[in-house]
């Protein structure tokens, strides 16, 4: 086993993976997960109605620069003397985007390739996971910057990038539950009357894996978002657009600070932190609801790997 | 005990294969990216021929499996390259950015332990309190919290007091030893600052949820029984316990503690391995990249090998498993 | 217990630190009186090398470390350096610098007419490869030879407007440093790091210099010429304009350069702070792709439709919105501030709207249902290029976005790769991917030949963005590089200017502003657009700390 699946693999689930509907019983039960669910949803909805909340454009100089919050702005003005509350909500919208769709993406890449290594066993699981192996180590951030270097600023590029290279410890908790359920003898008995290898996939064991999927894309979030923020800050999100990171990137780089004007700084990470904060803790919740046994590990709140205490035990 | 040792070499092995994953694959990876030598080194009005010369001189005219081997050989002599950038040797650069981001990080990582510990031995003390969800909330707040962002509060708040650029001042010649240290000193306290900050909510949260754990396993209800205080339960029993997934998470969090440190460091103008990766991304330094990536992915494996190695002392499970 | 002690003494340590942190922050005797400190942002020192080198604080480092022929005085005019005398032959072939007799290198050795022969000869006989940077300021050489100790001659293939220009570009080496690196083929030559202390001859000696960090430079006691004022001085670069900003305002550094427009208000309040604010030497250009391989949009090769865009664009917006007000309008490839060079009436017609709409309604481009103009059978959309790593330049995408839709002309940008960029924009479109428009900047050096040298078919693959090409505009470009007298000279580049604003291969938007903050103790600073220039030491052997 590898060298760092002493702490990434998960407890090995031979409980019974909950099915949805239960799993959001018990994380109704969960206040963290309540709050989480809460921040979540009210910067969805932020994101969605925001435009109709200010009057005033993302180009449209309204002002002076740098002006103080006043009650037309009450978060003051940018650089350019634009709105920034106008500002911060269309940055909602861009850095939710990227979040969702970073983790999506990597939550397909590293559930395909789980369930893969999982189910295919032998070389197929061997190579998967050394590639695995491979990706955990190196350094995410940097690989990021090179990789978005390379292709130009986008959102797309952004989500790609973020998307294609967090996919690990999804991975990880899939193979782990697949590699359980093939033994079960549901997959057994369909194996044995010949089933194809996509039904099998598809119709056993997937579904099983469902509850999974959803608590690690919403842990993903978090960390995808906050990764926009780290790349944008980088100067590395795309100058067409406007997202949180993009944000603060602006403010540092067109002296904010030494300005003075903390409007133009401090909401964009405050909304950071929450959605980071807000996906975290439902994420944990769903995870620990659908997995009962991981919920004994110790998670760590940023790369939410699921960490047994022990060694591994495969 | 040849249960451990066994599990000891598997472990070795492993990270020997991943060690040879990383380097092949850093190999290719900046290698499938545009951009080489030529096009940095920029020479005005140069020719097709001085073009080849450049690429001649970094080796790169040769078929790509040649390079492979002659990097292969190069690197089990332990030369790294030379810097596309400054013409130095990759190893020389990379040693003097380690150098500079150590006090940050290590520093860093006290603040964070110190704060994390507290948070987590009390929290878990005093389970359920309004203490303790206090405690786990500013722990996972600060934790949230972009690490730039964080710094830039912290630049903010305390508004000029501390110097927030650079490592020391670089004007201050023939000072006295502590003069320059307490220069010194200044200088890292905001980075330090925002490097604790940003990770002991990763602590205190395994801290308190190792804490509970042990506080409710049979043996430490029985030395609570035979009248061992508080404090010596949380010493012997409770503490000990949790140094098996402190030293795991610290091994472990090298790569994302690089993250930070990127960001730090390109807040604070510090020049340390993080804005040196930064600015070879933005250089095309690939030599220098390449090097940098080794060297992160290398110490990563080690030091999971090392927590392995740890886990075999700390805990008697395996040895006997 | 171990564990117990362990942790106490973490705390105690950190406490520690803090307490003298507190201290230390307080502190503010210096031990570094009479030294100038500087302070820049975005730039960095990564080599000491100068057949590598192309930074502009490293060639700024040459500058003071090595003795150069000529140099450029505070303005546009070239003098005397370590040749205190020199003059041309009558057809312009030939030049004699009469260099200062008994002068040392830092190390003692004497400094004479033979290094500088010996430098510019090695630069020549490698110049196909290792010292190709350098060589490229002594194209039009044949010959250097010394004529004594005190005599060189400099001879030339055609006569050369530019020739002292040029030749104030070239750094005098130390032969007994770089005799080895240059021996053989000089394969060598560019791994050769020379690092600090290096061997001095000009006013300054480098004493500490670290990798994107800072440089430290002593006054040179041996130095030729007029010593300079400064017991030293520093330039310290700072990865963000915000801790620069903070760093001057708390006194650690006396000067900082490149100041941020945004915040030049907060530092005009400071009682300490001098703020010298001149229209800079940096422009920025809306480039069409003028290559003949561009077929896609024959309607962008059309000089009318290049008036229409030049006449909708709204330049005193984008100085206002992008440079708050402190950059200036640019109408021509030449900087405004580039005096006596600079036509005045050069594309001088302002914003006209109504204009332009009516010259793209008269040749026929009627506009669709979409509000978007057709030419050609397609639609006037285009895709604008744009590099990383322009900082603001997303607000001048932005205006200039629309300002062209208020003409019928649709605009979607694209951001590429810095270094993908320039290798896109010089490369023909029958050889490169093809692309419509392009927004880039440009920084004009203090002989107008520089920028006009872009429009040059010789220069497409290398600096030519848009790879325009015009035999007419060739004739004009070396007839200006070519007329020594100045008076003529001007007429010539005047008339080159206003070729290229009928051809307009480049619109010219903005000149940035050049923005440098200065502490009030010093004193003869000079606050000209050519500030962060290298051509000149006046710059700082000028300085005075009050």
């Amino acid at each position: 086993m590898s060298a760092t699946t002493t702490l990434a693999s998960v407890a090995a689930p031979t409980s019974q993976p909950t099915r949805p509907r239960r799993l959001l019983a018990s994380v109704r039960r969960r206040p963290a997960a309540v709050a989480g669910a809460t921040i979540l949803a009210t910067f969805v909805i932020l994101a969605l109605v925001g435009p109709l909340l200010t009057p005033y454009g993302v180009h449209q100089r309204v002002g002076e620069v740098y002006a103080h919050p006043s009650a037309a702005h009450p978060l003051g003005l940018d650089d350019a003397g634009v709105d920034m509350l106008t500002l911060l909500i269309a940055g909602t919208r861009v850095s939710l985007f990227v979040g969702f769709a970073a983790s999506v993406v990597s939550v397909i890449v590293g559930g395909s390739i789980g369930v893969l290594a999982g189910y295919a066993g032998g070389w197929v699981d061997g190579a998967l996971m050394r590639l695995t192996d491979y990706m955990i180590v190196v350094p995410a951030l940097p690989l990021m910057i090179v990789v978005a270097t390379v292709w130009g600023p986008s959102v797309v590029h952004m989500v790609l990038v973020i998307g294609l290279l967090m996919w690990t410890s999804t991975a990880r908790l899939l193979r782990a539950q697949v590699l359980s359920l093939r033994e079960r003898a549901s997959v057994r008995r369909a194996r044995a009357i010949g089933c194809g290898h996509w039904r099998i996939a598809f119709r056993h064991i997937v579904p099983e894996v469902y509850g999974l999927l959803g608590a690690t894309t919403v842990l993903t979030v978090s960390v995808a978002i906050f990764y926009e923020a780290a790349l944008s800050f980088l100067g590395l999100g795309d100058p067409g657009t406007v997202s949180w990171g993009r944000l603060i990137e602006m403010a540092f780089e067109r002296t904010a600070i030494s300005s003075g004007a903390w409007w133009a700084i401090v909401p964009p990470g405050v909304c950071v932190a929450l959605v980071v904060l807000g996906s975290s803790l439902l994420g944990n919740a769903l995870q620990d609801a659908a997995n009962p046994r991981a919920a004994i590990a110790h998670v760590s709140p940023r790369t939410f790997r699921v960490r047994a205490e022990r060694g591994d035990r495969r | 005990m040849p249960a451990a040792l066994a599990f000891l070499l598997r472990r070795v092995a492993v990270a020997v294969v991943t060690v040879f994953v990383a380097v092949s694959a850093n190999f290719f990876l900046f290698r499938a990216v545009p951009g080489d030598a030529a096009s940095v080194v920029k020479v005005p009005g140069m020719t097709a021929e001085q073009r080849q010369q450049i690429r001649a001189e970094f080796g790169l005219d040769k078929p790509l499996p040649n390079q492979y081997l002659s990097y292969l050989r190069q690197l089990t002599h332990g030369n790294l390259g030379i810097s596309f950038e400054n013409r130095k040797p990759v190893a020389a650069n990379l040693a003097e950015a380690v150098v500079n981001t150590m006090p940050m990080v290590v520093v860093g990582t006290l603040i964070a332990l110190v704060i994390g510990f507290a948070t987590g031995l009390f929290g878990a003390w005093r389970r359920g309190t309004a203490v303790d969800a206090a405690g786990l909330g500013t722990a996972l707040a600060f934790y949230a919290m972009p690490a730039q962002w964080l710094a830039l509060m912290l630049i903010l708040l305390t508004n000029g007091l501390f110097p927030s650029g650079g490592m020391s001042d670089v004007f201050l010649v023939d000072a006295d030893f502590w003069t320059m240290m307490r220069d010194r000193i200044a200088h890292l306290l905001l980075p330090a600052l925002t490097f604790g900050l940003a990770s002991y909510g990763q602590y205190a949260v395994i801290i308190r949820s190792s804490m509970l754990e042990t506080l409710g396993e049979d043996y430490v209800l029985t030395a609570r029984a035979k009248g061992f205080s508080n404090w010596a339960v949380v010493r012997r029993h409770a503490l000990r316990n949790a140094m098996l997934p402190i030293t795991t998470l610290i091994a472990l969090s090298l790569g994302t503690l690089m993250a930070g440190a990127i960001l730090i460091e390109t807040v604070f103008s510090w020049p340390g391995v993080g804005l040196a990766i930064y600015g070879a991304v933005r250089a095309r330094d690939y030599p220098m990249l390449q090097g940098a990536f080794l060297l992160l992915t290398c110490s990563v494996i080690l030091c999971n090998l090392l927590a392995d190695t740890l886990y075999l002392r700390l805990d008697p499970r395996i040895r006997t498993a | 217990m171990k564990r117990k002690r362990s942790t106490a003494c973490t705390a105690a340590a950190t406490a520690l630190l803090l307490l003298s942190a507190c201290k230390g922050a307080g502190a503010s005797e210096r031990a570094s009186d009479g030294v100038l400190r500087i302070g820049d942002t975005g730039s960095t020192i990564s080599t000491l090398n100068p057949f590598v080198a192309s930074n502009v604080f490293e060639l700024a480092i040459f500058r003071y470390v090595y003795p150069h022929l000529v140099q450029y005085g505070t303005g546009s005019e070239i003098e005397g350096d370590f040749a205190s005398s020199y003059d041309a032959s009558a057809d312009g072939l030939t030049w004699t610098f009469h260099t200062r007799p008994g002068a040392k290198w830092s190390d003692g050795k004497d400094l004479t007419a033979e290094d500088a022969a010996w430098t510019f000869q090695q630069i020549l006989a490698h110049k196909d490869g290792p010292t190709a940077r350098l060589a490229s300021y002594l194209q039009h050489v044949t010959k250097v030879e010394a004529g004594g100790k005190d005599e060189l001659t400099v001879t030339l293939d055609a006569p050369l407007a530019t020739a002292l220009s040029q030749i104030s570009q070239v750094p005098i080496l130390p032969r007994q440093v770089w005799q080895e690196p240059l021996s053989g083929d000089a394969s060598q030559l560019k791994n050769f790091t020379n690092d600090a202390p290096l061997v001095s001859g000009g006013s300054f000696i480098l004493t500490d210099q670290k990798k994107g960090a800072f440089a430290l430079f002593k006054a040179n006691s041996n130095f030729y010429g007029r010593k300079p004022k400064l017991k030293g001085f520093g330039l310290q670069f700072f990865g963000s304009a915000d801790a620069m900003v903070t760093v001057l305002r708390q006194g650690q550094i006396d000067v900082a350069y490149d100041v941020p427009a945004t915040a030049a208000k907060t530092l005009k309040a400071e009682p300490s702070l001098d703020l010298l604010t001149t229209s800079g030497m940096d422009e920025d250009f809306l480039i069409f792709n003028s290559s003949s391989g561009q077929r896609a949009h024959p309607e962008l090769l059309e000089p009318k439709v290049r008036e229409a865009f030049h006449l909708a664009i709204d330049r005193k917006k984008l100085v206002d919105v992008v440079t708050l007000g402190m950059g200036a309008a640019a109408t021509s490839v030449i900087p405004p501030s580039l005096a006596p060079w600079y036509d005045p009436a050069t594309g001088a017609e302002g914003l006209d709207v109504a204009s332009a709409n009516s010259i793209l309604d008269g040749l026929g481009f009627a506009r669709g249902s979409d509000g978007i103009r057709i030419a050609n059978g397609h639609p006037m959309a285009y895709e604008l290029l744009q590099p990383t790593g322009l900082t603001g330049h997303d607000r001048v995408v932005d205006l200039v976005r629309a300002d062209l839709a208020a003409i019928g002309v649709k605009v979607t940008p694209k951001i590429v790769d810095g270094d993908a960029f320039g290798q896109l924009l010089v490369t023909p479109s029958e050889k490169a991917p093809s692309y419509d428009l392009a927004m880039d900047d440009w920084v004009s050096k203090r002989d107008p030949d520089f920028m006009l040298s872009l429009f040059t078919c010789a220069q497409i693959g290398n600096r030519n963005e848009g790879a325009y090409c015009s035999q007419d505009y060739e004739a004009l470009y070396n007839q200006q590089a070519t007329t020594l007298d100045s008076g003529a000279r001007r007429d010539a580049v005047v008339k080159a200017q206003q070729f290229l604003d009928k051809e307009k291969p480049w619109i010219p938007q903005f000149a940035n502003p050049n923005i440098i903050a200065v502490n009030k103790k010093v004193k003869g600073f000079n606050g000209s657009p050519f500030v962060i220039d290298h051509t000149s030491r006046h710059q700082i052997d000028d300085v005075r700390l009050g």
